[in-house]
């Protein structure tokens, strides 16, 4: 009898470990809990998720551009400084202007200068980080978002962005791919606008720009 | 061979499975999300499994390492510990084929950025220890039934 004993005991150890699963998760923080029906990670029907599209190009050195987007690569841009201003000046008529919303796909992936911009201009921007990484730093202004962890859709319902307008979303770099599953749930909710900057956190820091820390501003919408 | 069956030598080969299993499952059942996380990069997993598996499997991972040390179902622990096993290297493999690199997520969660080079050098020794962790679950499966008591 004893070479059957596995058949009883292995479906005693899976009953085992789904129950203490549920009690672990049950009393888990919001940051570490996750939903038994996770919620961003299930592929969705999008229109086509563009490859990075060129940025606008203003075709005099204005400071802040105005042109409509143009099928061609803008010329590298001057790097902005490091120490230009942290307080985002909010200015939807040049957000419309220089990022229109999106027509015939879901969102599209930009370059760190244009997310230095968008950030300069009050756009709102979302990481898709962990709540724990995106306290040790983060973009000014920057809401956390972690498509991981439970309750994002509550959190995407309490946003209180405009849908047409920009909205930066960001990871960490690489082959992150938090900020398009991110961007694949906000258009599911609506938002017209998403632009991914793919370079992430990881490029915003390599080029001096400001960050933020902790968690008390921006961590819940 | 016969000493490789030594009352000791089975008790030794379970304790040290046992103390894989249990240092893997405790960084995961703290952080559900993260595991989660490392889960998908796999793209392996079908959606609508991939929290269920990702909050049960360090669970179950942790109980079998507890049965392994205790010596309680120790024999249907190695039997599911072997079957686990051959599961995350058949994952790992997989990756390797394609050549997509990812995060094992065996021990923890990666938390520093490396290369893809570098995550695919350390998949293939992650395949190797686990080709390791698995002789220890065959020598404790092949073992006499009456020796498999703590």
């Amino acid at each position: 009898m004893k070479g059957w004993k596995p058949l009883i005991e292995a479906p005693a150890f899976l009953a085992a470990a789904l129950l203490c699963a549920w009690i672990s998760n049950a009393v888990a923080g919001p940051t570490r809990r996750l939903s038994w029906r996770l919620e961003a990670p299930a592929p969705v029907a999008l229109p086509i998720p563009a490859p990075a599209p060129p940025p606008p190009v203003p075709d005099l050195p204005t400071p802040v551009p105005e042109s409509t987007q143009k099928p061609t690569r803008r010329p590298s841009p001057a790097p902005l400084k490091p120490e230009a201003r942290v307080t985002p000046d909010w200015d939807p008529a040049a957000l419309l202007t220089r990022f229109p919303p999106l027509q015939g796909k879901a969102y599209s992936e930009i370059s760190g200068e244009d997310a230095r911009w968008l950030q300069l201009h009050g756009a709102l921007i979302l990481d898709a980080r962990r709540t724990a990484i995106y306290a040790e730093g983060h973009l000014p202004g920057a809401k956390c978002l972690s498509v991981w962890e439970d309750g994002l859709s509550a959190k995407i319902a309490a946003l209180k962005g405009d849908p047409t307008l920009p909205t930066v979303l960001y990871c960490a770099g690489g082959d992150c791919e938090d900020s398009h599953l991110l961007a694949q749930k906000l258009w599911l909710a609506g938002y017209r606008n998403l632009r991914v900057y793919t370079g992430g956190y990881p490029e915003w820091v390599a080029q001096g720009w400001p960050v933020a820390k902790g968690t008390a501003k921006g961590s819940e919408p | 061979m016969k000493g490789l069956r030594h009352p000791w030598v089975l008790r030794i080969a379970a304790w040290m499975l046992g103390a894989a299993f249990l240092v893997a499952a405790i960084p995961k059942i703290a952080d559900p999300p993260g595991f989660a996380e490392a889960l998908h990069a796999y793209t392996l997993v079908p959606a609508a499994l991939l929290a269920p598996i990702a909050l049960a499997l360090p669970w179950l991972e942790g109980l079998i390492a507890l049965a392994l040390i205790s010596g309680l179902a120790r024999r249907s622990a190695a039997l599911l510990a072997s079957f686990l096993l051959l599961v995350f290297m058949a994952a790992l493999a997989i990756n390797l084929w394609r050549g997509h690199p990812v995060d094992c997520g065996c021990f923890g969660i990666a938390v520093a950025v490396r290369t893809a080079a570098e995550r695919l050098t350390t998949m293939r020794w992650d395949l190797l220890r686990d080709a390791g962790l698995l002789i220890l679950g065959m020598l404790v499966l092949r073992g006499p039934v009456k020796d498999l008591s703590a």
